[in-house]
């Protein structure tokens, strides 16, 4: 017992592991309002809510307008939006402000076939209930005609996002790719805060820093060299990780990865420069943080913690992204916004990736500055200070 | 005699408020060696740190070499070799892979990049351990006496206009202690290598250093010539000197 009183004692006295034991909790239940709005359009979607239907039958017989004309009817009495309109042009009807749009070609009528063409007006913002309404929409007409006359029906799907019409199977793959894409972003983040705070933690642990600082290497000399190391180490495991991840949807048939059928020269450069980006505003934070620490360990754990905030874009794609220039301009929102540029073009891409080297060039300067200064030699002596002044206030 | 080291009423007070030098005035010139001798938190390593440009004084002022070491550091720093009191090297490097970037760091600030193969080499020789050793091992397998030895090596090796060495010899076995005391003296003699170094040991210090100031709570209490302390205080060793003036002055420090 009292070896594992020791044994437990060392644990929780480490940082590490009392960061590995509550990371799990920070992450997840900070992913929660994401999942929550994510479940909310999805249930929104199920309920068909805050949706205008334009059932569209310009190309039916008489017997089958009649059919679908109650069943509209039906929907409408559950509270569903619905307008028989006899306009053929289903992104004419979506301009005008229907979010939906079915087209019913055919006849219903008993051993006949139609087909039915489901067009949603997608949004950015409520990406989550974008994916979900072409099946739901498609489902209950489905359903009802299957009730009502058994006829058989094909049915395909689109969604109308951004001024440009996708099949949702070619959508749902764009969606994959940039799904990938943004987890680049996770992928690149702890690598490049542990690299970045490991290469100043480690000058302080092997006895090294003050000699370092002495030696006539300017300040931006060691910052940009440290920086440039852990980038690379950075690319390299997120490269690694992203090749594990392709053939593994590859060759499972998960997920159907079409880069290069999505992403041009000009948007692969973009993205390259945006991880580049994101890999050196990291690694200029966590050395920031890791001045002030005394061990490796200790300033990776405060580096982790720093840049945690990374999380929310990936995460913030599955509930719906703000699109705007404001959002774009943010930290971390580079690589998720260059993802997207097959979908909204390369000048929200190339403004994020541009915000995110000034940040990341503001970030270094930061450094730079602490480096330039007394606290580069006094950095976890100054802190201790201020944590003993802090409990002594409380 | 030029002077290489002049430093004028040096005040530092950190964050927090603790004094750790109050004044300090002292002179060093080509050629010497200059020891600081002093208890533990007399503000050896305060000065050391200011003077090799890490810290920067509350008042007063560093010149090394000519160079104004406050307005001008990384100019100071091309002149300086700093070794500060732990014992430190790279892990994952060889000996020889540390020395030649210390080396080639030092030399190719201040333009004299073509010295680099023979500074190394010069350094490594200096070391005491063989080139196998030097070449192969990582430093993180070397004991505190090697790593000890490296840095001092590289400190001496590339000839800087002024090699602080703070304490050099804490921690090491007598052998380690005297081997290093040897290198410090005849290497600096013959080559003409300014050194400032700090210790506790006043044995070592009447060995190896031409003049001595004694340190106290930050305050620079007595400096000379070690025989001169000894013979000004009637004393007999500087040991016995430093205890007369602690007496003189009384014990309790300023702080």
């Amino acid at each position: 017992m009292r070896l594992l009183g020791k044994e437990l004692r060392t644990l929780f006295r480490e940082p590490m592991v009392v960061l590995t034991i509550i990371m799990p909790f920070i992450v997840y239940s900070s992913m929660a309002p994401f999942y929550g709005s994510l479940a909310e359009q999805t249930r929104e979607a199920q309920r068909l809510e805050g949706v205008n239907v334009a059932l569209s039958l310009c190309r039916v017989d008489d017997a089958t307008r009649l059919l679908v004309s109650a069943m509209g009817s039906h929907l409408a009495s559950g509270g569903v939006n619905v307008t028989i309109v006899d306009s053929c042009s289903a992104l004419e009807l979506l301009r005008k402000g229907y979010n939906v749009v079915l087209v019913l070609n055919g006849s219903l009528m008993p051993g006949r076939s139609a087909s039915m063409a489901v067009y949603v007006k997608g949004s950015l913002g409520r990406f989550a209930k974008t994916l979900a309404l072409p099946s739901v929409v498609s489902g209950h007409f489905s359903r009802l005609i299957a009730e009502r006359q058994g006829a058989r029906v094909n049915t395909t799907s689109y969604i109308y996002l951004n001024g440009r019409l996708y099949s949702f199977p070619e959508l749902n793959s764009l969606f994959g790719s940039v799904m990938m894409l943004s987890y680049s972003s996770f992928f690149i983040l702890f690598p490049a805060a542990s690299m970045g705070a490991a290469l100043i933690g480690a000058e302080r642990e092997e006895r090294m820093f003050e000699v370092l600082l002495s030696l006539p290497i300017r300040r931006r000399s060691i910052a940009f060299s440290k920086a440039a190391a852990a980038v690379i180490v950075a690319l390299l495991t997120t490269a690694s990780a992203m090749a594990g991840i392709y053939v593994v949807t590859g060759h499972a048939g998960i997920m159907e990865l079409k880069l290069s059928r999505y992403y041009g020269p000009g948007e692969l450069g973009l993205y390259a420069a945006a991880l580049v980006s994101e890999a050196l505003f990291v690694v200029m934070l966590a050395m920031t943080v890791g001045l002030f620490a005394t061990t490796i360990r200790g300033a990776q754990s405060a580096a982790v913690i720093a840049v945690l905030p990374a999380i929310i874009p990936p995460m913030s794609l599955m509930a719906g992204l703000p699109l705007s220039y404001k959002t774009a301009l943010l930290p971390y929102m580079a690589i998720l916004y260059t993802g997207l540029s097959p979908i909204i073009g390369r000048g929200y891409a190339a403004a994020s990736t541009a915000a995110q080297f000034i940040e990341a060039l503001a970030a270094a300067a930061l450094f730079i500055k602490v480096l330039e200064s007394e606290t580069a030699v006094t950095g976890p002596e100054t802190l201790r200070r201020l944590l003993a002044r802090l409990r002594r206030r409380r | 005699m030029d002077v290489i080291v002049s430093v004028k009423e040096l005040v530092k007070t950190y964050p927090g408020g603790t004094v750790a030098l109050r004044g300090v005035s002292l002179k060093v010139y080509r050629g010497e060696v200059y020891g600081l001798v002093g208890p533990n938190g007399a503000g050896k390593t305060t000065a050391f740190r200011i003077i090799a440009t890490l810290l920067k004084p509350t008042r007063g002022s560093v010149v090394v070499d000519g160079v104004d070491v406050v307005s001008d550091p990384l100019e100071a720093r091309k002149r300086i070799a700093y070794v500060p009191e732990e014992v430190g090297g790279y892990r994952r490097l060889t000996g020889l892979e540390y020395i030649r970037f210390i080396v080639s760091s030092f030399l190719s600030a201040s333009g004299r990049e073509e010295l680099v193969d023979s500074v190394v080499e010069e350094a490594a020789e200096l070391t005491g351990l063989s080139m196998s050793v030097l070449s192969r091992k990582r430093m993180g397998e070397y004991s505190k006496g090697m790593k000890r030895r490296v840095q001092v090596a590289w400190a001496l090796a590339v000839k800087p206009r002024l090699a602080i060495l703070d304490e050099p010899t804490t921690g090491l076995d007598v052998e380690a202690s005297y081997e290093l005391r040897e290198l410090i003296r005849d290497y600096a003699r013959s080559r003409g290598v300014t050194v400032m170094l700090s210790s506790h040991n006043m044995f070592e210090v009447e060995t190896v250093c031409d003049r001595v100031g004694l340190i106290r709570g930050g305050v620079l209490m007595e400096e000379g010539r070690p025989a001169e302390i000894v013979e000004r205080f009637n004393a007999r060793s500087l040991e016995d000197a430093y205890m007369r003036i602690l007496a003189s002055r009384g014990r309790s420090s300023p702080q």
